[in-house]
C-alpha cells in the first residue's frame, strides 16, 4: 500500500527540503500546498480516466503541473479541492483525445501488477476491469465526468455539481443514468463474448 | 456476469484501487513533480523578454532619463555668454599673466593694483563727464563706458553708410547692441583688474 502522508506539513517540508521554492508569492505556495493534500483524490479521478496506474500517474502529474502554474486563476470564492477536480478532469479529458484510448485499452490492461490471487481469479477480475473500463468509456462525456467524479474520486454530489457547474439534482440523475448504462453494457458485452 | 449490481462496479473500482496504490510510489511521484516545475520556473521569461514584448513603458521611461541628461549636459558645457572678441582679449591678457607667481611681494603688487584700478575708474569717469557734459549719476563703469562707446559706434556705423552706399558692405561688426557693449567691457575691466 501507499503511504499517504496524513500530515500536510511533511508534505511542505519535502518541497522545501527538495530546494524547490514554488513561487515567490507566499500565497501561491499555500495554495499549492493544499492541493498536494488532495493528491489521492487527483490520482483516483486520473484512474477512473485512464487506461491503468501507470497511466493515472502520468496524468496526476500533469494535474498538478497545471494546477501550479494555473494557481494565479483561482478566485477566492472558488475551493481548491473542487478546483483541483476541475483542472484534472480536463487534463484527463485532454488526454483522452490525444490518445483515443478506446482503440489501444486492451494493451493497457496489462500493466497493472501482479497479486496473490491465482491466474484464474485474476484473469476474471481483468476481463471484469476491461469490460467496466470500455463501458465507462463509452458513456457521453457528461455521464462519464459524473461517473468518474463519484466512483473513482469519491466526490459529494454537492463537489461534483461544483466541479462540473450543474445543480445537485442533475448529479444524480447522470450518476444513475450511468450506472444503468454501464450495467446493461457489461452485461451485454459479458453475454456477447 | 448475468446481472451487474452497483455494488459489484464499485468493488471492480475498489480492486482497480487496491492495485494501482500497489504501483503507485508517493516519494518518486513528488520527487518528479518538483523537479519539473524547478524547470519550469527556471526557463520562465524574465523581465527583459517582457519588455521586448511591450517596450512603451520602459522607453519613454528611457527618453525621459535622456532628456534630463541632456539638459544636464547642456546646461554644464554650454559655451560661454561672453561674445568671441571678449574671449579673444581674454586670451590675449592671460598670455600677458602667464608665469606669474603668487608670492608675497606679488600680492603687494595685486593690492597697488587694485587700488590704482580704482584710481583709475574715477578718472575715466570724469573724462566721461567732461564728454558728456552731465552727471553719469550711480553706474557702473562698465555701463558708462559702454553707453559712450555705442553712441559712437552708432555715429560711425551712419556715417559710412552716407559715404560708402554703393561700396561694398563691410562685416558689422561683432558689438552691435548695449548688451554687447557691457559684456566686453565687464569681461576688459575684469581682466585688466586681474592683471
Amino acid at each position: 500500500m501507499v503511504s499517504w502522508p496524513e500530515n500536510p506539513d511533511l508534505r511542505v517540508q519535502t518541497l522545501q527540503e527538495t530546494g524547490t521554492v514554488i513561487s515567490s508569492a507566499r500565497d501561491k505556495d499555500a495554495l499549492f500546498r493544499t492541493f498536494l493534500e488532495h493528491k489521492q483524490t487527483v490520482f483516483w479521478i486520473c484512474l477512473g480516466y485512464a487506461r491503468d496506474f501507470v497511466e493515472a500517474e502520468e496524468l496526476t502529474q500533469e494535474v498538478f503541473f497545471r494546477a501550479w502554474t494555473k494557481v494565479d486563476s483561482l478566485r477566492d470564492s472558488e475551493r481548491p479541492r473542487e478546483w483541483l477536480c476541475r483542472v484534472a478532469r480536463n487534463a484527463c479529458l485532454d488526454h483522452l483525445k490525444k490518445l483515443r484510448l478506446r482503440e489501444v485499452l486492451r494493451d493497457g490492461l496489462s500493466r497493472y501488477p501482479g497479486d496473490e490471487r491465482t491466474p484464474e481469479t485474476r484473469a476474471i477480475y481483468r476481463d471484469e476491469l476491461r469490460l467496466l473500463k470500455e463501458a465507462v468509456r463509452a458513456l457521453p462525456r457528461k455521464l462519464k465526468d459524473t461517473f468518474i467524479l463519484r466512483g473513482y474520486g469519491g466526490l459529494s454530489y454537492r463537489e461534483i455539481a461544483t466541479v462540473l457547474g450543474v445543480k445537485e439534482g442533475t448529479v444524480m440523475s447522470r450518476l444513475n443514468e450511468a450506472r444503468e448504462k454501464i450495467k446493461s453494457q457489461m452485461k451485454g458485452r459479458a453475454q456477447g463474448g | 456476469m448475468e446481472s451487474v449490481q452497483v455494488d459489484e462496479i464499485q468493488e471492480i473500482i475498489r480492486k482497480e484501487k487496491e492495485e494501482a496504490e500497489r504501483g503507485f510510489e508517493g516519494a518518486r511521484f513528488d520527487a518528479r513533480l518538483f523537479e519539473r516545475i524547478r524547470k519550469a520556473r527556471e526557463q520562465r521569461p524574465t523581465a527583459w523578454p517582457i519588455f521586448l514584448i511591450k517596450p512603451g513603458p520602459v522607453v519613454a521611461f528611457s527618453v525621459l532619463v535622456l532628456a534630463f541628461a541632456g539638459f544636464l549636459l547642456f546646461r554644464t558645457f554650454s559655451p560661454s555668454p561672453l561674445p568671441p572678441t571678449i574671449r579673444a582679449m581674454s586670451a590675449v591678457l592671460d598670455k600677458s599673466g602667464a608665469g606669474r607667481g603668487t608670492s608675497g611681494q606679488d600680492r603687494t603688487a595685486q593690492r597697488i593694483a587694485t587700488a590704482e584700478y580704482t584710481e583709475f575708474g574715477w578718472a575715466i569717469k570724469e573724462v566721461l563727464y567732461a564728454c558728456k557734459r552731465q552727471a553719469l549719476g550711480d553706474v557702473s563703469m562698465t555701463d558708462a563706458l559702454s553707453r559712450v562707446f555705442q553712441e559712437a559706434a552708432s555715429r560711425a556705423a551712419s556715417g559710412r553708410d552716407g559715404e560708402d552706399a554703393l561700396s561694398p558692405r563691410v562685416e558689422a561688426p561683432k558689438l552691435r547692441t548695449a548688451e554687447d557693449f557691457r559684456m566686453f567691457f565687464a569681461g576688459f575691466l575684469q581682466k585688466l583688474k586681474e592683471v
